[in-house]
């Protein structure tokens, strides 16, 4: 029993802490990050294939594309520079010089050879170390380069990037699938925990749109598209100039923010997405719906606005309009189809008039009576048959209904005034039976017996008092008697003032009153006498039925538009008993009915609050008693 | 010793009545009905009747409207009937208060007390400016003491001070918090609800009956007010 409770708690815990914000931001970031790893190691293994780099990784770099891109760069920046420096009238030393350590073993891994037209080697730096030789020739003026890469890549040029790059990609050939193999599944799993949670929220549980799924859809899929779209341009951009200069590092930093980015706004595209399904606002919640959804809803409301007649006369005219045009077409000058035409129509529409006229008739006795004026009565002296019976149906519902009401107001009044003579009658002799025991009592007996019978006597005509003062207002309340003057009040005064009128009997009986804070702003729309009888009787049942020493709760929520107000206390008395039997008359939470109190005091309250438009509601859970009242706010 | 005149249709609740104001020094009538009463009242000098509204021949309110012909006698309703609209009837055709049944013999006395003093002594002094009237609660700002119907009752001097404020501005509501502001000279942050406290203490010490005060009335979800008079 008990782990059962426990493992529920951790289960809603787990839940709650499953659809918190942050759990979400956390599962997209690490998505991202699997989905990049995933994508690299994929491209890696195509790489690696492509270019042979498992079988032959010594060659594969230096067959690149890309090894040779740099090369013919480097190749025609040395031709170039050969001709600034060999073929110029004045040459300079210092340049040479440095022309020369520029191409140094220290400086580059890229080495080259220059002949002329006639084959002749006019300048080199290969030595024999020297690696591979990727052929190259430049025509101009009949002079070729040869290039070469050394083998064991160290100096630090374009090459050196790359080059460790691929020595990377061959060194880390094996882990590669097994590493895309886990990220591909740890992608998927966050992708169904995120399509999981879409639209679920911590403490909610039904489904809750955020606030990214509270824009239209179409916007949102323009703007994260539009978004996307830029980013992908952005990022060829750039990328472009960045490999044509070689600066891999950038590239692989853009490349990845940019793929980050990319994904990070496409995922929130398709959990919203899953969000609307989920919601079933895909379609509802887009611009498109919500400006035609509009424009249906305007010119719907323009042709309700229209009265009957001009809506009938409207479109019987369009009609006409289009048949008068079609048939002098088809008469070809002839007007005698057309007079008869005229006046079929002219009969049709003096009939379709008047039995608009008497739909008009029907339709405002009907609003009439739905609106509680049972004696309207529907004249239907000039109507067509069928309209004729209709409104004499409905004459009928209203004169059958007005007969019940007056029945049932009658014996109401009645089953209230017996109770108040009743009342008024039994009060006479009370006074007297009151007033002469007090009288007794004030004689000096010294008999304890007697004493203790007294003392009885008046313990039960004070109860007797009390109960026929409840069993009035009782009556009074129920039979309709009492019309509430409804005002706007302020919550936080009256409850001050209702608990400060009962401070002294609260404290003889030990129970500490406890209220929320709350804002002085709230006002309620009731009665200020009525509330302060339906406060009066919740107080009262505080003090009578609550266990002493304890603690009485009064919390007041606000709701959109009323005002929850809850009196909890805990109960002197076993509750055995349910909430719907405790309100009825005369039922007590001490079944031996020994205490004071009439059982009236809550179905009173309960009265009291309904003819001011409220409500009050009990719950009842083992001894703890809970009584709320909901109020209209003002 | 003043005359007292008890008209009620029940022997009993007369007799009752009579025991308790005699042991208070009162001199009693009893009448049996409302035609009974008004003879009585042509042929002594009465101060003050207790009448019963619901009574066979003349019945009370008939009778009012008779002695209030003749006489401006205080007259207190005995009325089973606690209808709203039954006490305001009964004021607006004269009657000074009135007593629901069943009633407590305290309460009783402690009505006829207050009214008797209004009549006998309406206006006979005059007052000191710093003494504010309302009905009979005096409060004297110099002396800084309050009494009900001539006897002192003892105040807090926070309870003084909200009793003096109303009493100052009969007629005006004043809401907790202004109440609180004005006597404590302070702000009241979630303070107000000791204002009700002390209110509610204040009229345990001023009014006859707590529950239905006369002068110092609970204007529900606005504030409190002093009655002009009651």
């Amino acid at each position: 029993m008990g782990t059962g409770i426990q493992d529920g708690k951790a289960g809603i815990a787990m839940k709650n802490m499953s659809n918190s914000l942050l759990t979400k931001v956390l599962a997209y970031l690490l998505m991202t990050i699997t989905a990049l790893t995933f994508t690299v190691t994929v491209l890696s293994f195509v790489i690696i294939k492509t270019y042979d780099i498992d079988r032959n990784p010594d060659m594969a770099f230096f067959k690149s594309n890309l090894c040779s891109d740099i090369t013919t760069d480097y190749a025609m920046e040395a031709y170039n520079g050969y001709f600034m420096q060999y073929m110029s009238s004045f040459p300079d030393q210092q340049s040479m010089e440095d022309y020369k350590q520029y191409y140094s073993k220290e400086n580059t891994n890229f080495f080259f050879e220059i002949k002329d037209e006639s084959g002749k080697t006019v300048l080199s730096s290969y030595t024999d170390e020297y690696g591979y030789k990727i052929p190259f020739a430049v025509g101009k003026d009949g002079f070729t380069v040869t290039a070469y890469v050394r083998k064991d890549i160290e100096a630090s040029d374009d090459y050196l990037f790359p080059y460790s790059l691929y020595d990377f990609a061959y060194k880390t050939r094996n882990v590669l699938i097994p590493l895309a193999s886990v990220s591909m599944v740890i992608t998927i799993l966050i992708f169904i925990y995120l399509m999981y949670s879409a639209a679920r929220k911590k403490d909610h549980e039904k489904f809750e749109p955020s606030f990214i799924d509270k824009i239209p859809f179409d916007i949102l899929f323009l703007l994260i598209g539009g978004m996307i779209v830029i980013a992908v341009l952005g990022v060829q951009q750039i990328g472009m100039a960045l490999y044509e200069e070689y600066m891999f590092e950038g590239l692989i930093m853009l490349l990845s923010f940019g793929f980050a980015f990319i994904f990070l706004s496409f995922m929130v595209l398709t959990v919203s997405f899953a969000a609307r399904i989920k919601l079933k606002t895909l379609f509802r919640n887009t611009l498109f719906y919500i400006v035609i959804a509009g424009i249906f809803k305007f010119i719907w409301k323009m042709l309700s606005k229209i009265p009957l007649l001009w809506k009938l006369l409207l479109v019987i005219g369009f009609v006409s309009f289009i048949e008068l045009i079609l048939m002098l077409f088809m008469a070809r000058g002839s007007f005698t189809p057309v007079f008869f035409w005229f006046l079929i129509r002219i009969a049709i529409i003096i009939l379709s008039c008047f039995a608009a006229l008497n739909m008009i008739k029907i339709k405002k006795g009907g609003e009439a009576i739905s609106l509680g004026d049972l004696n309207y009565r529907i004249d239907n002296r000039y109507m067509l048959n069928d309209f004729k019976k209709h409104a004499e149906n409905l004459n009928n519902i209203s004169k059958g209904m007005s007969n019940a009401i007056n029945e049932k107001m009658k014996s109401e009044h009645f089953k209230s005034e017996l109770i108040t003579n009743v009342s008024h009658d039994i009060r006479t002799p009370l006074t007297s039976i009151i007033n002469y025991v007090d009288l007794l009592d004030r004689q000096n007996i010294d008999d304890v017996t007697s004493k203790e019978y007294i003392d009885i006597l008046k313990k039960q005509s004070a109860r007797l008092k009390k109960l026929t003062e409840d069993l009035i207002e009782a009556s009074k309340a129920t039979s309709g008697v009492i019309t509430a003057k409804m005002e706007k009040l302020n919550l936080k005064e009256i409850l001050n003032q209702a608990i400060g009128e009962y401070s002294t009997k609260l404290t003889e009986n030990s129970i500490e009153p406890v209220m929320n804070d709350f804002s002085g702003d709230i006002h309620i729309l009731a009665d200020g006498r009525l509330i302060w009888r339906v406060m009066d009787n919740m107080l009262e049942n505080i003090c009578k039925y609550s266990q002493p020493g304890t603690r009485a709760y009064i919390t007041v929520e606000q709701q959109s538009s009323r005002v929850r107000i809850c009196f909890k206390n805990v109960s002197k008395y076993k509750l055995n008993i349910s909430a719907d039997e405790l309100m009825e008359r005369f039922v007590r939470g001490d079944s031996s009915r020994t205490g004071e109190g009439s059982g009236l005091g809550l179905s009173i309250a309960k009265s009291l609050t309904e003819i001011m438009k409220g409500a009050m509601l009990l719950e009842i859970e083992g001894d703890l008693f809970k009584a709320c009242l909901v109020f209209d706010k003002a | 010793m003043y005359n007292i005149l008890i008209c009620d249709d029940d022997y009993d609740i007369v007799s009752a009545l009579k025991i308790y104001l005699s042991s208070d020094d009162y001199k009693t009538f009893a009448a049996y009905n409302g035609k009974r009463a008004i003879e009585i009242i042509k042929e002594n000098k009465i101060h003050l009747v207790l009448l019963d509204i619901m009574m066979p021949e003349v019945d009370g309110i008939t009778a009012m409207v008779e002695i209030r012909k003749i006489s401006n006698v205080p007259i207190i309703l005995l009325t089973a009937k606690s209808e709203d609209n039954d006490k305001v009837l009964g004021l607006n055709l004269g009657a000074d208060d009135y007593i629901t049944k069943p009633f407590n013999p305290v309460e009783v006395l402690a009505r006829v007390k207050s009214q008797l003093r209004r009549y006998m002594q309406l206006g006979a002094e005059t007052r000191p400016k710093s003494v504010i009237q309302i009905g009979d609660i005096e409060l004297d700002d110099d002396a800084k003491t309050v009494s009900v119907s001539g006897e002192l009752i003892s105040l807090t001097p926070i309870e003084f001070d909200i009793l003096k404020l109303l009493m100052k501005n009969p007629g005006k509501v004043y809401s907790t918090k202004q109440i609180y502001s004005e006597v404590w000279q302070d702000e009241p942050y979630g303070a107000e609800n000791t204002v009700a406290v002390h209110i509610r203490h204040i009229r345990e010490k001023i009014e006859i009956n707590p529950a239905e005060p006369r002068y110092f009335k609970v204007v529900w979800g606005q504030g409190y007010k002093m009655e002009r008079q009651a």
